[in-house]
């Protein structure tokens, strides 16, 4: 093997490990969205029913490959230079970041594949339930239109936990600033009157998400 | 015949504010053991850095066997990593995996003697292991490979006294008399009996001196050490 079938190689199995629990994520969530019932809307909170829990999870992950990967995968690159192991071999820089934004292209299409899937899905809801109708079920248009905020935010919290320290006030900043114009998006979506309880979800995870960033920040670099 | 490992000529290194070297010139001999000593922040991991490749001199040139430092040169030496270097998701045998595939020179026979030695479980995954553990893997992948210049950055830093003396003697064991070994310390006591020779760098200078020579004065590298720092 030449040095860039083994730079491929290794990228793939590098990329695997990085993605399988997100992959792990949507195929549980689709299985769950499978057998569980669809429940009547007026039963459990909306905020719980499966429609929401699976065009979330779905959302996040898509978004996740289509945005946040690619991105922050290659911000990081570019920033950090040669500074791990696996920029010691002697190969071209642009070698390994020509191998790395080829394979992002191949997780962005991913990504688009799985928002397409969870759009699937979510018509089962939509055929069973006439009512899940005004939820919005083309998913793609989800991810990248209304659900750029959390990317956005993840995007941030992957700089936070494996980007440089000198980046830690630059994404902390950040992240603050993608928590309030969450919290805002949120507002105006209770004030139009449109899902939101979905939009407190998204909050919520947006918090969940700030503390582990938090926390991992401690552990990482004050210990 | 020139026996002269690395080379660095006029080399001037400038962090922000903070002038490290300004045209600073340094032989370090090949086929020994380098102890490179220093007060904290005058730039011995910066030399070794730049040595590796992993940091460019603002000025001036580094040689490594008359070949001048590049990304072909990392082939000539190995760099004993940092833990967090290495990813946390990588197994110890995954890491092995990869420095067999990318240089020709690591040998995997030696990474499981050393890993036997050195009681590493090849399963355990980096972030699982105890930061002992780590550095441990780390020495191993890089006395794994077989090459002309290896370069230690405070490599005792973490072990406790028994495995200190285990590094000790894996280094007599697998390091070869064509080798170099370049060791950046402050922990003179556990590795002064395996130089060959000393390189003490003071501001924007280095004094060499042959263990040997210090060892007939009757005095210790550490008090020799003291003697040149003041």
């Amino acid at each position: 093997m030449n040095t860039l079938t083994k730079t491929i190689k290794w990228e793939i199995w590098y990329y695997w490990m990085h993605l399988r629990y997100w992959l792990a994520g949507v195929v549980l969530a689709g299985a769950i969205s499978q057998i569980l019932p669809v429940p009547a809307y007026t039963d459990i909170p909306f905020a719980f029913a499966p429609v929401v829990v699976v065009n979330i999870a779905f959302s996040i992950v898509s978004g996740y490959f289509i945005f946040v990967f690619p991105v922050a995968g290659m911000l990081v690159d570019i920033s950090s230079g040669y500074e791990r192991f696996d920029r010691l071999v002697n190969r071209p820089f642009g070698m390994l970041l020509g191998v790395r934004m080829l394979l992002s292209v191949v997780v962005i299409l991913l990504g688009m594949g799985i928002a397409t899937a969870g759009e699937t899905l979510m018509m089962r809801f939509a055929t069973e339930n006439t009512s899940f109708m005004t939820f919005n079920t083309n998913g793609l248009t989800t991810v990248i239109s209304s659900g750029f905020l959390l990317p956005v935010a993840a995007l941030f919290g992957y700089m936070l936990v494996f980007a440089k320290r000198a980046y830690l006030g630059t994404a902390l900043t950040a992240w603050a600033g993608a928590v309030i114009a969450g919290i805002g998006v949120c507002a105006l979506m209770l004030i139009n009157g449109h899902i939101p309880e979905g939009g407190v979800l998204i909050a919520v995870v947006f918090a969940a998400a700030l503390a582990w960033c938090i926390r991992t920040y401690n552990t990482k670099f004050e210990s | 015949m020139d026996n002269t490992a690395v080379s660095i000529r006029g080399v001037s290194k400038r962090f922000k504010r903070h002038q490290v070297f300004d045209n600073f010139s340094l032989d370090l001999p090949g086929g020994c053991v380098v102890g490179v000593l220093g007060e904290n922040g005058i730039g011995k991991t910066t030399i070794l850095r730049m040595i590796a490749g992993l940091s460019a001199p603002d000025a001036g040139q580094i040689f490594i066997q008359d070949k001048a430092v590049s990304r072909h040169t990392r082939d000539l030496v190995s760099l004993m990593l940092e833990p967090e270097q290495i990813g946390p998701y990588m197994k110890v045998s995954d890491a092995i995996a990869y420095n067999g595939d990318f240089y020709v020179d690591f040998s995997r026979d030696i990474a499981a003697q050393l890993c036997a030695d050195f009681g590493i479980d090849t399963g355990a995954r980096m972030d699982e292991m105890s930061a002992g553990m780590k550095e441990r893997a780390c020495l191993m992948l890089c006395l794994a490979r077989r090459a002309k210049v290896y370069l230690l950055d405070e490599p005792m830093a973490g072990f406790d006294p028994k495995f200190k003396r285990e590094i000790v003697k894996a280094i007599l064991a697998y390091v070869e008399p064509w080798q170099t070994l370049i060791i950046s310390t402050h922990l003179l006591r556990d590795l002064d009996a395996i130089f060959d020779e000393v390189v003490i760098i003071t501001r924007n200078a280095a004094t060499s001196a042959k263990a040997d020579d210090i060892r007939d004065k009757g005095i210790s590298i550490e008090d020799y050490y003291m003697e040149v720092v003041g």
